[in-house]
């Protein structure tokens, strides 16, 4: 009898997982691997392809918009954005051959705070050997950076089943064409000019730190031209860096793109007192928030004029 | 270890198949114990060391305490007891607290100099099993209970894996007989149990298991979001958002910590450990005293054993009684965490059981009274307990005086703004839905107390249907990142 509770208790997992096989995994999902895959081995035009890197702060920048500012000077190029939620150099080093076999004419890097840190409480140094690390190495899919989110596409097929009772609107999740990893929803449009920020005391991951190194070096090596830009805050997220952070940042920064003369722009605290947040790290896709997006492309410009 | 991630999962699997291999009951409890302590280790590391010192302590202080005739070297036994386990607790999670307000107190009087933080990290479940062994040396000090015969079974009683992080708080005198229960062998007279996955502990186990995950993955943590957009910034929000706020984190805290506890005695039935229960329908307590009977019960009858009734209970006068309460709340508040809110919320808890009390010796007919028997008087007790409840959830959840005080107001005085509350909704349908279906589940249950008792002992198949249910609310509701139990963090 105990076997047969056991196997009972299989037989709901078997069930469970093969309607998730067959119902969650084919829905298209912009933020899953199948996405990232589908990006990388498609057909590219001819275009000469500029790449954005980072992690939401850059995800979030208006790429329509910026295609529109380069075409009109650049009309051979095209400007690809490639940041996603949560990316940081650990798991962008995962994409860096794909990245590279694209070819593209030049990468511009975006790197904050944020970035760095240590998040995951396994990850701090102990001084005992740390288990939970070398199980997550065996556990943990090491190809797919963003983990696919059942409940985003459940809500999505419900939406779509409800559709034509107007019971959801379509408005809730939107897409920019060339942000290919990121999925917007009708919070990120929203500017909030309410802004408060707390955070407890954050330590910069060595790991991270020596990846962004690498990822540079790689670069440098198939003579791919990076420039790093420091993406944007507001005041009360600027407020509760402590300095030695802020040093340590900046100097991490130099030291890494000394190596391969590399340029980087500042974008820090450009913004701090504008109302153009929708939180304390991220800019509102929104046109009242235009002003990053344009000075991204002010930037892409001045260095393709180069 | 996160009950919710599929390395406790293997965890567990890896336990029950090792565990059914050993045949010997002592080598049970060492692999228990080992299990219990690599559990702990996993996401503890070094931090382990304070949970074998504090075993150590106790066990052999509660051997002194027992041997000892002498009443004051008794005294001097309980006392290093205490000091050596509250010393710990209190350093370790009420240090940088004290230090935040003496820096205050230093600024108000302009003191230059400020003390620097020592930022420890907080030994995940210290709470809990500190207070598991203040309570074993005391029941020894008072001939309540005598001490556990070897270390490794009190050590297994302190470490014990599916209560240790977060509860419940356990006493010796239910854990310790388990592990010496006998059994009748009949013609050799008793053998001592073995421990043996039996048929009936493995289904209910695996249903209260599976109805912990499904209250803390798919109720709590999606109507948690609800709560903590609405208290990231409350200011400027109406009174409606705001009681639909509240009214989600009461959801997701109950939902959160009654799922763990679940999650915990079905783990402990499995192995054939009984563990007392923790939540008895906590939101259809009809006074304040009847929510404390119901809510966290294993800590709120360890501050009555422990802390009221030594303070005189209600056997005194009646202001005695009322501070005794003020006392024991404000000191069960603290017991949440180093923070002025979980001491407002103590203390507004403190209040609702004295001003309780203080009506029912004004009017003792009030208990008798047949209107608060008939169904309709037992459904107002119900919504006036639970509204005064709910408004202490404000203070508990929020920590920034300004939007604790903004958020209360808004509680509190209705501003009736009320062309908010369809976009309201209509923003946040997942939630809304999920809030209902959990009330109208929580009624069922309440209505019949025995449905688990009753899907357990259902046919296989229908129990298969219920389990999948279970797992594909909670797949397909799951958004790719394992949140934390909130009860971690005390």
């Amino acid at each position: 009898m105990i076997l047969k509770i056991f196997l009972s208790v299989l037989v709901a997992f078997f069930i469970t997982f093969t309607l998730f096989y067959l119902i969650i995994i084919p829905i298209p999902n912009t933020d899953s691997k199948e996405n990232m895959s589908k990006f990388f081995t498609q057909n590219f035009d001819d275009k000469n392809k500029i790449l954005v890197l980072g992690s939401s702060y850059v995800g979030e920048m208006n790429s329509t918009y910026v295609n529109q500012k380069i075409s009109q000077l650049f009309p051979d190029s095209v400007v690809y954005n490639l940041g996603y939620d949560g990316d940081n150099p650990n798991l962008r080093i995962k994409f860096l051959d794909e990245i590279i076999k694209l070819k593209p004419t030049i990468i511009f890097y975006g790197m904050s705070y944020g970035d760095l840190y240590i998040k995951d409480l396994s990850q701090k140094e102990e001084p005992l050997p740390n288990p939970k690390l070398f199980f997550q190495s065996i556990l943990k899919d090491d190809i797919d950076p963003v983990p696919v989110n059942p409940k985003h596409i459940t809500l999505k097929l419900i939406k779509n089943q409800f559709k034509n009772l107007n019971l959801f609107s379509d408005s809730d999740f939107f897409y920019l064409p060339y942000s290919p990893f990121m999925t917007f929803e009708s919070y990120h449009t929203i500017i909030d000019t309410n802004l408060h920020y707390s955070t407890d005391p954050q330590s910069f991951d060595s790991s991270k730190m020596q990846n962004f190194r690498n990822i540079l070096k790689e670069l440098d090596k198939n003579n791919i031209p990076v420039v790093i830009f420091t993406p944007p805050h507001h005041k009360s997220f600027l407020k509760v860096i402590p300095n030695y952070e802020k040093h340590l940042f900046t100097s991490f920064l130099l030291n890494s793109t000394n190596q391969f003369d590399i340029d980087i722009y500042n974008f820090t605290d450009r913004y701090q007192n504008l109302s153009i947040w929708r939180n304390p790290s991220h800019v509102a896709i929104n046109t009242e928030s235009l002003i990053y997006s344009e000075d991204i492309a002010s930037m892409i410009i001045s260095e393709l004029e180069k | 270890m996160l009950f919710t991630e599929i390395d406790f999962i293997i965890f567990f699997v890896i336990v029950l198949a090792i565990i059914s291999a050993i045949k010997y009951r002592k080598f049970q409890h060492v692999f228990l114990l080992t299990a219990s302590y690599f559990f702990f280790y996993y996401s503890s590391n070094y931090l382990i060391t304070l949970l074998i010192a504090s075993t150590i302590l106790d066990f052999y202080i509660g051997k002194a305490i027992w041997s000892s005739t002498n009443i004051t070297k008794k005294k001097i036994l309980l006392s290093i007891s205490l000091v050596g386990n509250l010393g710990l607790l209190g350093f370790f999670k009420y240090a940088d607290f004290a230090v935040t307000q003496f820096n205050l107190f230093g600024n108000h009087f302009n003191l230059t100099s400020q003390i620097p933080l020592l930022e420890l990290a907080l030994p995940i479940g210290i709470s809990f099993y500190t207070f598991q062994t203040i309570s074993y040396t005391v029941d020894i000090y008072r001939g309540h209970l005598s001490p556990s015969k070897t270390l490794k079974e009190f050590a297994l009683f302190v470490a014990f894996f599916p209560q240790l992080v977060a509860g419940p708080i356990v006493r010796a005198k239910d854990f310790l007989p388990q592990l010496r229960e006998k059994i009748d062998k009949f013609e050799t007279g008793t053998k001592i149990r073995q421990i043996i996955i039996n048929e009936s502990n493995l289904k209910f186990g695996i249903t209260l298991m599976a109805f912990g995950f499904l209250k803390k993955m798919f109720f709590a943590d999606n109507i948690g979001l609800l709560a903590n957009e609405v208290f990231a910034y409350p200011i400027g929000l109406d009174s409606f958002s705001i009681m639909m706020g509240t009214l989600a984190f009461g959801i997701q805290i109950y939902g959160d910590f009654s799922g763990y506890t679940d999650i915990a005695i079905g783990a402990a039935l499995i192995l054939g450990f009984k563990i007392p229960r923790n939540f008895n329908k906590p939101y259809f307590a009809t006074s304040p005293s009847d929510f404390w009977n119901r809510w966290h019960i294993s800590l709120s009858s360890w501050l009555r054993d422990y802390l009221y009734i030594p303070l005189g209970g209600n056997k005194k006068s009646h202001y005695r009684t009322y501070f005794n309460l003020f006392a024991v709340m404000f000191l069960g508040g603290l017991w949440h965490g180093a923070s002025w809110n979980f001491v407002i919320w103590g203390l507004l808890h403190g209040s609702y059981l004295a001003i309780h009390r203080s009506i029912l010796n004004k009017f003792p007919h009030l208990k008798i009274h047949p209107f608060f028997k008939s169904k309709f008087g037992k459904i107002i007790s119900i919504l006036i307990t639970q509204y005064f409840v709910f408004l202490a959830w404000i203070p508990f959840r929020v920590s920034n005086t300004d939007h604790m005080l903004y958020s209360i107001q808004k509680y509190v005085l209705f501003d009736f703004q009320t062309s908010n509350i369809i976009p309201f909704l209509s923003s946040h349908k997942l939630p809304a839905v999920l809030m209902i279906l959990f009330f109208i589940l929580h009624f069922l249950v309440y209505l019949k107390p025995n449905t688990l008792t009753k899907i357990s002992s259902s046919k296989l198949s229908y129990w298969i249907v219920f389990l999948t249910i279970i797992f594909v609310s909670i797949v397909f509701f799951y958004d790719g990142n394992p949140n934390d139990f909130i009860y971690f963090r005390f």
